[in-house]
C-alpha cells in the first residue's frame, strides 16, 4: 500500500497506538535522492558563482572570442552537437523509465543503454574540446578564467562518468534480479540524475558557452 | 506482477510522475527543447539582437524555458509529488541560488570598483 | 603541486622519515600518552574478549540511538585535545609580555589556534549536535530509526576519519597555519606548500561530505516518518530546530565543498582560482567559503537553543509558551542566517552599501532570537520549577548567551567592526555564544538524555559542579577578552609588545583553569554514576517527568524503540498521554522490521581515510589503489539488496514484560 508520510493520518478519541505499523522501507529513497540532487545544485551554482567572479580574468591570455592567435576559442558547433545528445539522452532516458514502469526490463535496459553510449558520445566530444583548448595553450593552469571554465566541464563529466559506472552496476543488477521494488526504486533515482545533468548542461551551455561569444 | 499491470503501477504512485506520460508527449518536450536550443545557438552566433544585455536577457529566459520543459515534459515532476516536498527543497534551493549569486555578484562589483586590480586582469595591466 | 615540486618517491610520495616530529618535546610527550591511552584501551578489550561485543553492537551499528552516543563520545575526545590547544595558547599568551617570547615558536603557534578551531567546530561541536538529533528526533517523533540506516553509520566512520586525520597530523608531518577557515593567500601552495593545509582541506572535504549525508538523513526522517498524528505543528520543539538545521545544513556545506575543492586544486594541480597571479583572486574564496560559514554558526546554535526549549518545558512542569512563535523564530533565524555573511569581511572592501544591508540584516537575527528567549522566560514564569542539572544549564545559558548575542549584534555594525575586525572583541564573542549555548546545551543534553541512553541517571552533584565552574570559568576566561578587545588586540597574537595587557591575560588563563575543573567534573560525574549505576536506575523511562515520547518508552531504549507506533493528538504528545489516563498495553506484540547491521560503512571509511593521505603525501599509487577498492566496497554493498529483518515477537515481548514488571514495581 501506498505509504506518503503517515502523519497525514488524523485518529480521533482516545487511541495512542497503530494497529498496523506504517512500512517505511524505502519510502524515502526518492525524496532523499531529491534532496542530494538540490545540494548537488548548489554545488554548481558554487562554481557558476565563482566563474561570474573569475570568467572575465583572461590573465592577458586566450579568452572566449580570442585564444591569442585571433582566432574564438570556443567553437560551437561542437557545443551544439552536445548540446543535442543531452537532449536526445534525457529523452531515452524517458522512453526507459516507460519501460520500467510497464515492468519490461530488456526494454528499459536497452533505452537506458542507449543513453549510457549517448553519454560516452557526450565525453568523448569533451575529451576532443579540452585537447584541442589545450593544443592552443588554453590549459586549466593557464588563468582564472580557464580555471573556473575547466572546472565546470570538469565537475560535470565527472557527474556523467559517475552516471555510466551506475548504468553498469544497475544494469547488472536488473539482469539478476529483474525489476523489483529496490531496482525500480533506483531507475527512477537514475532517471532524475541523468535529467539533473541535462538541466545542469542546459545552464552550462547558455550562461558559459554562449553569454561567453557574445560581442 | 504482469497479471495486474494496472494495479502494479498504482503501487509506486508515492514516487513521482517519472515515466507517465506516452511517447508522444516526450517528443513534443524533445522537439520544444531542441527548438529553444537552436534559436540559443542562432542567436549568440549570428550576432545580437540590440544590445549585449537584451540578448543576454533573451538566452536566460530561454534557458529557464528549457529547464522547465525538462522538469515537466521529461522529469514530470508536480508539486504534489512526496507530499509536497520535493516542490518545497526545490523552492528553497532556488532561493538559495538566488542569493548567493546575487549577493556574491553584487559582493564582486563592489569589491572590482573600490579595491586595488588583481594581477592578470584587463584593470590591472591599465594601471 | 607547487612549482617546485621535490622528486617524489614512487611509493611514498613526499613522505619521508623527517615528517615525525622526533624533535619536538611536546609532540613526543603526547604521542607518549596517546599511545599509553591506546595501548590500554585495546589492552581493556582484549582482556574482557570484547572484540566481538564492539563489532556486533557498535561498530556495524546502523541504530540511531548507537551511532548518537558514539558521535558523542567521538565529540568529547575531540573536545580533550581542542582544550588542550586552548590550555597550551592561554600559557603562551600569558608569558608572551616583556620581551619573552613564551614557549611556542611561530609555526607552532599558529597550528596550535587553527586546530584548536577546526576541532571545536567540525570535531566537537557538529558531532555534539549531530549526536543528539540523531539519538533524539527519531524518539521524538515515534519513529524506530532514521530514513537512511546505512548512510547514517557511513556518516558516523566518515566523521571519524575525518578526526583521525588531523590527529596524525600531529605526529606525520604538520598542520595547517591559516586558521580554521584557512583563508588564501596564506594557505596557498605558494605561502604554504607543505601537508599542514592539505591535512586540513582532507579532513573538512570527508566530514563536510559525512555531514551533507547525515543532513539527508534526518530532513528525510522528519519529512516522512513522523507517527500518525503528528503534524508539523505538533511536532517537540527540538524537531522543529532539528528541520531547520538539516535543512541549513543540505543548502550551505555545498559552498563549503567547492571552497575547498578549488582551493585543494589550487594546491594540487596549479589552477588560478585563488592565487595572487594570473587573474586569480583570494577575495572570491572568502566570499563563498562565509556563505558557508555563517549558516554553519547557526547550524551550531539552533539545535542548542532547541535543546533548551525542551529542558523548559520539561523542568518547569509546564507547555513551551508561545509555541507557533518559537517555530516562527527558529525558521526566521535559519532564513536570516543566509543573507548576513559578509560581516565576516566587512573590512575587505565590498563598500558602505554593501555593508549597511548586510550589517542591518545581521543585527535583525537579534529578533527572532529575542523571542526565543522572552518564550522561556515566559515559560518559567508561574512553573514550578525543578533545578536538575539541564535546568541549572539552561539558567546559565541564558545570561551567558544574552550577553553573547548584544556583542554580536556591537560586532554587526559595520563602522564598529572597522575597529573590532580580527580582534578579541569577535574572539570574545563568539566563544560567549558557542560556550553559552553549544556547551552548555550538549552538556545538558548528556545529562538530559543520558537514562534513556544507558538506563540509569547521572548523579547530580557533579554535575552541578560542572555548572557552576563552567560558568564562573566563562566569566574569568573571557570577561578580560572583552577588555582585550575594547582596546583594540589583535587576535592570534602570539608575543605582546605592550606590558599592560599581560594582567587581561593572566586572569585569561586562571579562567581556563576553572573551565577545566569543569570539564574533570564532567567527567568525574560520568564515572562516579557508572560506577554507582543500581542505585542511579531509572525504572520508569520517565525520570524527569517528561513532555515528549521518547519518555513513553523504557530506560534504556529498546532497540525497535516502540513496541506499537504512537498515534499523537496533541504538542507534547506524552505530556497529553499521560494527562489523558493512557493505559500501557501489555499484550499483543508483533515482529517489528528493523534495518540490518553493515561493515560497509567502517571498511569504507577505513579507505577513504587511507586515500586522502596518500593524496595528501602525494602517495599516487597508493591513492589510486584505495580509491578503487573503496569504490569495489560501496558498489558491493548496493549489490547486497538483504538489508533487513525481523525481531522476533517473544523478544519483543519479553522487554516489554520486563518493564510492565519494573512499572509495578513502581507502584
Amino acid at each position: 500500500m501506498t505509504m506518503a508520510s503517515t502523519a497525514h493520518t488524523e485518529v480521533k478519541g482516545d487511541v495512542f497506538h497503530v494497529t498496523e505499523e506504517p512500512h517505511h522501507e524505502g519510502h524515502s529513497t526518492v525524496i532523499g535522492f531529491w534532496i542530494f540532487l538540490m545540494q548537488d545544485m548548489l554545488l554548481f551554482c558554487g562554481l557558476f558563482a565563482i566563474f561570474a567572479w573569475l570568467g572575465g580574468h583572461y590573465a592577458y591570455g586566450p579568452a572566449p572570442l580570442d585564444d591569442g592567435t585571433g582566432k574564438p576559442l570556443f567553437h560551437l558547433a561542437p557545443v551544439a552537437v552536445n548540446t543535442v545528445i543531452m537532449l536526445v539522452s534525457s529523452f531515452t532516458c524517458s522512453l526507459g523509465m516507460v519501460e520500467t514502469r510497464k515492468q519490461n526490463a530488456a526494454a528499459a535496459l536497452k533505452f537506458f543503454g542507449i543513453t549510457a553510449l549517448l553519454g560516452l558520445a557526450f565525453l568523448f566530444m569533451q575529451y576532443r574540446e579540452t585537447m584541442s583548448l589545450a593544443a592552443v595553450g588554453a590549459t586549466i593552469q593557464t588563468s582564472a578564467f580557464l580555471s573556473s571554465f575547466f572546472v565546470i566541464i570538469f565537475t560535470h563529466c565527472l557527474h556523467v562518468i559517475a552516471a555510466l559506472v551506475w548504468f553498469v552496476v544497475l544494469a547488472v543488477q536488473i539482469n539478476t534480479r529483474g525489476l523489483d521494488d529496490a531496482n525500480e526504486r533506483r531507475v527512477v533515482c537514475f532517471a532524475m540524475f541523468w535529467n539533473f545533468l541535462d538541466i545542469t548542461w542546459v545552464i552550462v551551455f547558455v550562461f558559459v558557452y554562449l553569454m561567453g561569444v557574445l560581442k | 506482477m504482469s497479471d495486474h499491470p494496472e494495479a502494479h503501477v498504482h503501487e509506486h504512485a508515492d514516487a513521482g510522475g517519472l515515466g507517465y506520460g506516452t511517447p508522444q508527449s516526450y517528443l513534443t518536450g524533445l522537439g520544444l527543447a531542441a527548438g529553444l536550443s537552436a534559436v540559443a545557438l542562432g542567436l549568440a552566433a549570428m550576432g545580437n539582437i540590440g544590445s549585449i544585455q537584451t540578448t543576454a536577457l533573451i538566452l536566460t529566459a530561454i534557458a529557464i524555458a528549457r529547464v522547465y520543459i525538462h522538469a515537466v515534459f521529461f522529469l514530470r515532476i508536480k508539486g504534489s509529488d512526496e507530499g509536497g516536498w520535493t516542490g518545497i527543497t526545490t523552492l528553497f534551493t532556488l532561493i538559495t541560488v538566488v542569493i548567493a549569486m546575487v549577493g556574491s555578484i553584487w559582493i564582486m562589483l563592489h569589491q572590482e570598483i573600490n579595491m586595488m586590480p588583481m594581477p592578470g586582469t584587463d584593470a590591472f595591466r591599465g594601471m | 603541486m607547487s612549482p617546485d615540486t621535490p622528486h617524489l618517491d614512487p611509493i611514498f610520495g613526499r613522505l619521508t622519515l623527517d615528517a615525525i616530529p622526533f624533535h619536538e618535546p611536546i609532540l613526543v610527550g603526547t604521542f607518549a600518552v596517546v599511545a599509553l591511552l591506546g595501548l590500554v584501551a585495546v589492552g581493556v578489550v582484549a582482556y574482557f574478549n570484547l572484540w566481538g561485543y564492539l563489532w556486533r553492537e557498535w561498530i556495524t551499528s546502523v541504530d540511531h540511538k548507537k551511532i548518537g552516543i558514539m558521535y558523542i563520545i567521538l565529540a568529547i575526545v575531540m573536545l580533550v585535545r581542542g582544550l588542550a590547544d586552548a590550555v597550551m595558547m592561554r600559557l603562551q599568551q600569558a608569558m608572551a609580555f616583556n620581551g619573552s617570547d613564551g614557549y611556542l615558536p611561530a609555526h607552532h603557534y599558529d597550528q596550535i589556534f587553527t586546530a584548536h578551531g577546526t576541532i571545536m567546530i567540525f570535531f566537537v561541536a557538529t558531532p555534539l549536535i549531530v549526536g543528539v538529533m540523531n539519538f533524539v528526533v527519531p524518539l521524538q517523533i515515534g519513529a524506530r530509526d532514521v530514513a537512511f540506516p546505512f548512510l547514517n553509520n557511513i556518516g558516523f566512520w566518515l566523521t571519524t576519519m575525518a578526526a583521525m586525520l588531523v590527529n596524525l597530523s600531529l605526529f606525520v608531518g604538520e598542520f595547517s597555519q591559516a586558521g580554521w577557515v584557512g583563508e588564501p593567500p596564506l594557505s596557498g601552495a605558494a605561502d604554504l606548500p607543505g601537508v599542514g593545509v592539505d591535512y586540513y582541506l582532507w579532513a573538512l572535504q570527508i566530514s563536510g561530505a559525512a555531514t551533507i549525508v547525515g543532513g539527508i538523513n534526518l530532513l528525510a526522517t522528519i519529512m516522512r516518518m513522523r507517527a500518525p498524528g503528528m503534524t508539523f505543528m505538533r511536532m517537540p520543539i527540538f524537531c522543529w530546530t532539528s528541520l531547520c538545521v538539516n535543512a541549513l545544513i543540505v543548502l550551505s556545506f555545498p559552498f563549503l565543498t567547492i571552497s575547498i575543492t578549488l582551493l585543494t586544486l589550487d594546491r594540487l594541480i596549479g589552477t588560478h582560482f585563488f592565487t595572487l597571479d594570473a587573474g586569480g583572486n583570494p577575495m572570491a574564496y572568502v566570499n563563498l567559503v562565509w556563505v558557508w560559514g555563517h549558516p554553519e554558526v547557526y547550524i551550531l546554535i539552533l539545535p542548542a537553543l532547541g535543546v533548551f526549549s525542551e529542558f523548559a518545558a520539561t523542568f518547569c512542569s509546564k507547555r513551551l509558551f508561545g509555541y507557533n512563535s518559537m517555530v516562527f523564530a527558529s525558521v526566521s533565524i535559519c532564513v536570516i542566517g543566509f543573507v548576513v555573511w559578509v560581516h565576516h569581511f566587512f573590512t575587505m572592501g565590498s563598500g558602505a552599501n554593501v555593508n549597511a544591508f548586510f550589517g542591518i540584516a545581521t543585527a535583525c537575527v537579534a529578533i527572532p532570537t529575542g523571542v526565543k528567549v522572552y518564550n522561556w522566560l515566559f515559560t518559567m514564569y508561574r512553573g514550578r520549577i525543578r533545578f536538575e542539572v539541564p535546568m541549572m544549564w539552561t539558567i546559565s545559558f541564558m545570561f551567558v548567551f544574552l550577553l553573547g548575542g548584544l556583542t554580536g549584534v556591537l560586532n554587526s555594525i559595520p563602522a564598529a567592526d572597522y575597529v573590532l575586525h580580527n580582534g578579541m572583541m569577535v574572539v570574545a564573542h563568539f566563544h560567549n555564544v558557542a560556550i553559552g549555548a553549544i556547551t552548555f546545551a550538549m552538556l545538558g543534553a548528556i545529562d538530559y538524555w543520558w537514562p534513556k541512553a544507558f538506563g540509569f541517571r547521572l548523579a547530580p552533584f557533579w554535575g552541578k559542579v560542572a555548572v557552576w565552574a563552567w560558568t564562573i570559568g566563562f566569566f574569568v576566561a573571557w570577561m578580560p577578552i572583552y577588555v582585550a578587545g575594547f582596546a583594540g588586540v589583535t587576535r592570534r597574537t602570539r608575543v605582546f609588545d605592550e606590558p599592560s595587557l599581560q594582567n587581561l591575560y593572566i586572569i585569561a588563563a586562571i579562567g581556563t583553569a576553572i573551565i577545566l575543573v569543569g570539564v574533570v567534573a564532567f567527567l568525574i560525574q560520568i564515572y562516579v554514576s557508572i560506577m554507582n549505576r543500581k542505585a542511579l536506575r531509572d525504572v520508569t523511562g520517565d525520570p524527569w517527568g517528561g513532555r515528549t515520547l521518547e519518555w513513553s518508552i523504557a530506560s534504556p531504549a529498546p532497540d525497535y524503540n516502540f513496541a506499537f507506533t504512537p498515534i499523537v493528538h496533541d504538542v507534547d504528545a506524552w505530556a497529553d498521554m499521560k494527562a489523558r489516563g493512557y493505559k500501557r498495553p501489555t499484550e499483543g506484540f508483533k515482529a517489528i522490521h528493523m534495518p540490518k547491521n553493515t561493515g560497509t560503512g567502517i571498511i569504507a571509511s577505513i579507505l577513504v581515510f587511507v586515500w586522502a593521505f596518500a593524496v595528501i603525501w602525494y602517495m599516487w599509487w597508493v591513492a589510486a589503489v584505495s580509491f578503487v577498492l573503496m569504490l569495489v566496497v560501496l558498489i558491493g554493498h548496493t549489490f547486497n539488496y538483504d538489508r533487513s529483518f525481523y525481531i522476533p515477537e517473544d523478544v519483543v515481548t519479553r522487554a516489554e514484560n520486563e518493564r510492565t514488571r519494573l512499572l509495578a514495581q513502581q507502584g
